[in-house]
């Protein structure tokens, strides 16, 4: 005997639908936990899920895909972070904001999709010390978004999260004694 | 459609950077906390542990060791003070402040045993701190002084020493009460002679414990208190410190005084005006050399 049944899908509702048209539905009980920007979360032994997050108003991209999933009016699907370079001695690595700017200005080159990109580094003192990022000579600096604690060298443990809100950059230019730096703060 | 099953999903409680839980360790007959992994610059912090307390999965060299917060190590929180004066969250709750006794000798012996019995008959309330450490150099400032051909010279010099030994994480303590460090004022530095801390602090909770009715004013947090955290940090912290010249490396500032001998009285103006320059050149210096640190919130 077939059943017909009415969902009225909520926030906190889903259904998902198989191959032979059967449809499970899923409800959370309670409100899903506080996710904030940037969220990182585990997705496979070596791949992690971004949560969309925003760098001065621009919404950053994962091999050119924005996080949110919207290419202009198309939906688009967001891959996953792939961590090739693995962990440190430390058994640590970081998923990071990497923020190019024009070294001559010290703003974002319009219209380019690399200003904001996520990217997955396992040196973390190289791009990140002092409470600011020291330039690449590129004019790009990097903020960590998530600590990775590693079980080995070939699966992640779990993700500590380092930020949880839209950012902020200023770019602070080279002087004869030191080189630039990039700051990142927390976005109104 | 044929709906085949429903699935409901509970979500657990999001909790924050340096979300602090204490609880009693009944085998260890003591009170501990689990500090929420949090980040100071993108590293989790430690908590030095001797071996019998390391957390599972964490391996090291030696009988004690730096574990980082993302092993979950528990903190022993084995110092408490007496909070005065009592929070009104606890007032409300039966916690009797301990009277503030006058020995002036006015006071009879039995009025003073009186307010000492309400006291102990009420419950008692005790708390300890979790605070977060991070190394940072020292630095020192000194006057020398010596002849010159024309007057007197004195040098006024800014060193920096780097913290020892170099730690880029920061470490969690627990401490029976905060104190903030002092600020060392701009009047001491000019002085001379002077060298400020190697600690920048932050307290991230503090612990209260709450007894139960009439467990006397010298009780100690058992099993049988209840713990309550009140959190000062919610966010992860980034920590930056003034971008100097080279470490240990020696700033000075030589000021030509002119006092020669035989100073009269009507080159006493010119010589205080002389004395305010050179302060001011002094306390320019200072600022422009002065280690600074800032701690923020990401």
């Amino acid at each position: 005997m077939r059943h017909r049944a009415t969902l009225t899908a909520t926030g906190p509702v889903r259904v998902h639908r198989d191959a032979w048209g059967n449809a499970h539905v899923v409800a959370d009980v309670t409100p899903a936990a506080y996710g904030g920007a940037f969220r990182v979360s585990i997705a496979g032994a070596l791949q992690v899920r971004v949560g969309t997050g925003t760098c001065e108003g621009i919404t950053a991209r994962l091999d050119g895909v924005p996080l949110d999933g919207m290419d202009g009016e198309r939906i688009v699907r967001v891959p996953l972070l792939k961590l090739k370079e693995g962990p440190d001695a430390n058994l640590r690595s970081w998923v990071m904001l990497r923020f190019q700017v024009d070294i001559s200005t010290g703003l974002p080159v319009p219209d380019d999709e690399d200003t904001a990109t996520i990217v997955h580094r396992n040196d973390l003192s190289a791009v990140f010390a002092n409470g600011v990022s020291p330039d690449d000579r590129t004019g790009a600096g990097h903020l960590p978004l998530a600590m990775l604690v590693w079980r080995n060298e070939r699966s992640v443990q779990r993700v500590v999260r380092n930020v949880y809100f839209h950012q902020r950059h200023s770019f602070v230019p080279a002087t004869k004694d030191r080189r630039a730096f990039h700051i990142f703060s927390p976005a109104a | 459609m044929n709906l085949l099953s429903i699935l409901a999903l509970n979500h657990g409680a999001w909790r924050h950077p340096w979300h602090t839980a204490a609880r009693w360790n009944a085998r260890r007959k003591r009170w501990e906390a689990q500090v929420n992994p949090g980040l100071l610059n993108g590293l989790d912090p430690t908590i030095t542990l001797d071996r019998e307390d390391w957390p599972r999965g964490f391996e090291s060299d030696g009988e004690s060791a730096d574990v980082p917060l993302a092993f979950r190590p528990v903190l022993p929180l084995t110092g408490f003070r007496t909070p005065s004066p009592v929070p009104d969250y606890f007032l409300a709750r039966g916690v009797v402040a301990p009277p503030e006794l006058d020995l002036s000798g006015d006071l009879l012996a039995i009025e003073t045993t009186g307010l000492l019995d309400a006291a102990a008959s009420g419950r008692q309330l005790r708390a300890c701190d979790v605070v977060l450490l991070k190394d940072k150099p020292t630095m020192t400032t000194e006057w020398t002084t010596g002849a010159g051909i024309d007057g007197t010279i004195a040098q006024f010099s800014v060193g920096i020493a780097a913290a020892t030994p170099r730690n880029p994480r920061g470490r969690i303590v627990m401490q029976t009460e905060y104190i903030p460090p002092p600020l060392t004022s701009l009047q001491a530095l000019l002085t001379g002679g002077v060298s400020t801390e190697g600690i920048d602090e932050t307290l991230l909770a503090t612990v209260f414990f709450l007894s139960r009715r009439g467990v006397g004013l010298d009780a100690f947090p058992d099993e049988k208190w209840s713990a309550h955290v009140q959190h000062h940090c919610f966010w992860n912290l980034h920590y930056g410190m003034r971008q100097l010249e080279p470490p240990l490396k020696k700033q000075n500032l030589t000021l030509n005084t002119g006092l020669a001998a035989g100073v009269g009285d009507a080159l006493n103006n010119f010589i205080l005006a002389q004395v305010n320059d050179a302060n001011s050149a002094a306390a320019e210096f200072l600022g422009r050399e002065q280690l600074e640190t800032r701690i923020w919130s990401v």
